[in-house]
């Protein structure tokens, strides 16, 4: 019933297998992608090789492991490579080869948008592109055309192409940031890890860029489309990405007669009940719970929220190709009297931390051996993995709830673990619930937390949680003692 | 008058010596005909779609003659029983019983043979208060039709919490063993003396058990219920709340954590009081305290203990508490716990079958725990995250004004109700303006509600909107359709 893009649903609307894995040695392809010579395909399609660092949510002070893991690419317009963004995420170093090349070109990455799983890069190096060839962007495939799929996948270094048929175009879901949902092109073709990033190409242009495949059935995978391609390359015309808009709201479909009629929505008007306004999304202020939309920008909305016109599609994606600052405009029924409402689009602040994030340091506070953090996507994936998720139903429900959250200011702070010490043996009755107080201020987030803890003159600190009546007590020169010792102790180092 | 002296004296003398009779412990001999096998099958209703039943199943468990026709038995081998059939040892034939009794958080209830001539050869089993801690036990169970089977046991050390379904912590006794038990219902008597010392109603793959003591059972079976102390509390080993709250560097003491309306402690004590002694005994800040015969035992125990010498029901506890950084005196009255209290039932079923109320083909329920587990083994990633963090932290009330959470569980899919199909899991708030804390609430608004539409708004903002002519029909179209027997179950 309740439709809501791009903010606190689910983690996934299907489950996605991100194609960024180890890329060995494959056969050659000799077909010739719908009507353009593979000589011609192999002079701009890369191969990535990327050696990557990521920090641990967990244990924030703390990096993990270097890996290395391969993936694919194609250069555009400006000498300019394009990939997925999950390729090169938390990347240390990014090296390339084109087909035939000997020697691997360090790449740099320009711009990277994990909200649609997109990055440009370049290679310094201008040998790298000598007798290359720069791939032009198509428009949407149709349904059950053929595109071929080009990369480097599993099993090869040499280029692999294979055909697939669009089997549907539609919304979903991107695993790279769990939360982000725009069109995707759906083809039966066979997308193997290392595909990630390179092209699929129809009639010699690029009708997308190969990135997650289905684990729910064989040989289905997806494309990221052209017009997403091209809202990203829009975006990064000043130098700087801004990423996805949003409208910020909650809508519930209008089938039925009885709440039609309780709202007096004349017969035959059709369109879509908003449930619920988010604070600062772009509809904050200009539409209300209630309110009866029956059109955006002139386009008219159907029952089901899906836009009343040939190849129909949700409303929403309306909003998904435009940018912070230009206008959407509504047509709707509010308390019986049609009117039009306009205000511009806007990113909202609190999706960062409902994304998944990469390349990123945590931001946290240790205080007596007691570990802060704000309640995070990342985080919440690294503590369920430890176990300790006792008590935890609290945070979680909190975050993927998010009610708390709308005023778009505050942030969830949780205590999700300790080094333990003497000092804080008592701390476990607290352990996994989120921070309400501080000395009787309310903590706004975690910087405003750590300004009260640091500019406070109390000798002692009373910390309240959700949930729990009695607060916590610390003594501060105790504290802050022990802290010293904690950090040696565990190798705590920048903080 | 020395008719009457003499008739006086004897009286005495004779109630003295039953009195003395009957509280000398009995030894149960291998061959008394005491323990007996149980046959139950077991109706479980479904909390998923309340309407429904599960398919009927068997249970075994031992049962403990008591005389008068009466047997013990483990509460969790009958919740939900449509049969409950005896055997004895020796015998072919079956006997049926009934439910007399049942204590909910001691897991025990007494079964009533209607039968005169089932007492026939039955030796009573009588429970002492006397306890051999720590010992060696012999656990005793009718495994088949003629033998008793005896297996060795070790009776480790007296403990409290609360038992795997009820809500009250009381002793219970660990024992340990190499044997493999099965934990329902057997009697375990003291090796040597074979004095009955109480029933096993927890057997793990470990080799470690509970037992419920003796004098627990005899608590049970004298008709009393179990005190309940109507707060929590949390340690206090840290010197930064110690200091805070005032204790002196030799104070022991817990800090009072939740107070629970309407039960015992309800104004007497208050949050942030710091117990320091229970019935003169020093709490330390863990919350033990050192018992002369059992050794460390959780201060709960200074309420909730059965033990017939040291009993604490239907005393004034004395508590001697910090507040405000000054020690005062008080006096709780312990009373049982408050059903009241309980905003969202959790642990034992207490044989209520989850209530449901339809209204226009969709199912509204009041949470319980059971509702949760029903979603199986990962059922706490499975189910809605407000409803997970409610039962976690909201089971019993923090005032007395919050009522039961109410919840649209499922819509019975009919096309006068397609709008709310994919509805599920979500918390009803109001229902036209109004807020609602129990079904009855819900049904009684909708039924006298004189407003032609009928607004149910739910916790994510989704209102669901009918008219009020519709419910009764769509709900009789959901009962024709999906074979659902009633509006409602209560």
């Amino acid at each position: 019933m309740q439709k809501q893009k791009k903010i606190l649903s689910s983690p996934l609307a299907f489950a996605s297998t991100i194609l960024f894995f180890l890329t060995l040695f494959s056969s050659t392809s000799h077909a010739e992608p719908n009507g353009q010579s593979i000589d011609e395909i192999k002079k701009s399609v890369v191969q990535i090789r990327v050696f990557s660092q990521a920090k641990d949510p967990y244990s924030p002070w703390m990096s993990s492991g270097i890996s290395a893991s391969t993936g694919s690419g194609f250069i555009i317009a400006k000498n300019r490579i394009l990939t997925n963004a999950h390729v090169v995420s938390n990347a240390k170093f990014i090296e390339a080869q084109r087909n035939n090349q000997t020697e691997w070109y360090e790449l740099k990455v320009l711009y990277i948008a994990h909200d649609c799983d997109l990055a440009i890069l370049e290679v310094p190096d201008q040998t790298f592109y000598t007798d290359s060839v720069e791939l032009e962007l198509g428009g949407l495939p149709e349904l059950a055309s053929p595109v071929d799929i080009i990369g480097y996948p599993i099993g090869g270094s040499k280029i692999s192409v294979s055909r697939g048929i669009v089997s549907r175009i539609e919304q979903s879901n991107y695993a790279h940031s769990q939360i982000d949902s725009h069109l995707v092109v759906q083809v039966d073709a066979a997308i193997n890890p290392g595909n990630s990033g390179g092209p699929a190409l129809q009639n010699g242009k690029v009708a997308g860029v190969a990135f997650q495949a289905s684990t729910k059935g064989e040989n289905i995978g997806y494309i990221i489309p052209t017009n997403v391609i091209q809202h990203f390359l829009k975006d990064i015309q000043d130098g700087i990405y801004n990423g996805y808009v949003e409208l910020g709201i909650q809508t519930q479909n209008s089938f039925s007669e009885s709440h039609r009629n309780y709202y007096q929505i004349p017969n035959g008007e059709e369109g879509v009940f908003v449930t619920r306004v988010f604070r600062q999304g772009s509809a904050d202020g200009f539409l209300q719970p209630g309110d009866y939309l029956t059109a955006i920008d002139g386009r008219k909305i159907g029952r089901n929220g899906n836009l009343l016109e040939a190849n129909s599609i949700d409303f929403l994606e309306v909003i998904d190709n435009k940018f912070a600052g230009e206008e959407i405009r509504f047509d709707l029924i509010r308390n019986k009297k049609n009117i039009q409402v306009s205000f511009p689009a806007k990113k909202m602040p609190q999706m960062e931390n409902q994304r998944s994030s990469y390349g990123k340091d945590y931001d946290y506070l240790i205080f007596g051996g007691l570990v802060f953090q704000t309640v995070n996507r990342d985080l919440l994936e690294a503590w369920s993995k430890t176990g300790q998720t006792q008590g935890g139903s609290l945070l979680v429900y909190r975050f993927y709830e998010g009610s708390h959250l709308l005023d778009g200011e505050t942030e969830d702070i949780v205590l999700y673990r300790k080094l333990p010490h003497p000092s804080n043996s008592h701390s476990d009755f607290y352990l996994n619930m989120v921070v309400d107080t501080f000395n009787g201020t309310k903590v706004k987030n975690l910087n405003h937390f750590k300004n009260l803890l640091q500019s406070s003159k109390e000798k002692t600190f009373k910390i309240h949680f959700y949930g729990i009546q009695v607060p916590m007590i610390l003594d501060r020169e105790e504290s802050e003692k022990s802290d010293e010792q904690i950090k040696r102790t565990y190798h705590i180092t920048g903080k | 008058m020395k008719l009457l002296t003499f008739i006086f004296y004897s009286l005495i003398s004779f109630l003295i010596f039953v009195f003395h009779l009957e509280s000398k412990p009995v030894p149960v001999g291998v061959q008394d005909a005491s323990i007996l096998q149980i046959k139950v099958t077991v109706l479980y209703p479904n909390y998923i779609q309340p309407w429904r039943f599960k398919n009927p199943e068997i249970r075994h468990s031992t049962g403990i003659y008591i005389g008068e026709n009466r047997l013990l038995v483990p509460a969790q081998a009958i919740y939900f029983y449509t049969n409950i059939e005896v055997k004895k040892p020796d015998a072919l034939k079956v006997y049926t019983a009934e439910l007399d009794r049942l204590d909910a958080d001691l897991g025990l209830a007494i079964l009533k043979l209607n039968d005169p001539t089932f007492q026939k050869d039955l030796k009573v089993v009588q429970f002492p208060s006397e306890l051999f801690l720590p010992g060696m036990g012999l656990a005793m169970e009718s495994k088949d039709q003629r033998n008793l089977e005896e297996k060795r046991i070790r009776l480790i050390r007296m403990d409290i919490d609360s038992y795997a379904s009820g809500y009250v912590e009381l002793p219970y006794i660990e024992i340990q063993s190499e044997e493999k038990l099965d934990g329902v219902g057997e009697l375990i008597v003291d090796s040597s003396s074979r004095i009955p010392q109480g029933i096993l109603y927890q057997f793990k793959e470990n080799g470690m058990g509970k037992m419920i003591p003796s004098f627990a059972i005899k608590h049970f079976l004298d008709g009393k219920s179990f005190p309940f102390k109507g707060f929590r509390f949390k340690p206090l080993v840290d010197n930064a709340s110690r200091n805070y709250l005032g204790l002196k560097k030799d104070d022991l003491g817990v800090l009072v954590a939740e107070i629970y309306p309407g039960c015992s402690a309800d104004g007497v004590l208050q949050l942030e009081d710091v117990i320091l002694e229970v019935s003169n005994f020093k709490i330390d800040p863990k919350g033990y305290f050192d018992h002369p015969k059992f050794g460390k035992l959780n201060m709960s125990y200074l309420f909730h203990n059965t033990f017939e010498s040291e009993s604490a029901f239907e005393k004034k506890i004395k508590v001697k508490v910090l507040r405000n950084k000054k020690t005062i005196l008080l006096e709780i009255d312990l009373k049982p716990l408050n059903e009241f209290s309980i905003r969202i039932p959790h642990g034992n079923t207490r044989f209520q079958i989850p209530k449901y109320l339809m209204l226009a083909g969709i199912v509204f329920q009041e949470l319980s725990e059971h509702y949760l587990t029903e979603h199986g083994n990962q059922w706490r990633n499975r189910v809605n995250k407000e409803l997970l963090y409610l039962s976690d932290f909201y089971r019993i009330k923090r005032n007395s004004k919050e009522g039961k959470v109410v919840f649209l569980s499922q819509v019975v899919p009919l096309s006068g109700n397609k709008a709310y199909h994919n509805s599920h899991q979500m918390i009803l708030k109001t229902v036209n303006g109004k807020e609602i804390s129990s079904l009855e609430e819900l049904r009684n608004l909708v039924n006298q509600n004189e407003s032609p539409f009928i607004k149910f708004v739910m916790n994510d903002g989704s209102e669901l909107i009918f008219k009020k002519e519709e419910i009764n029909a769509l709900n009789e179209e959901a009962k024709k359709s999906f074979q659902i027997g009633a509006d409602s179950n209560f």
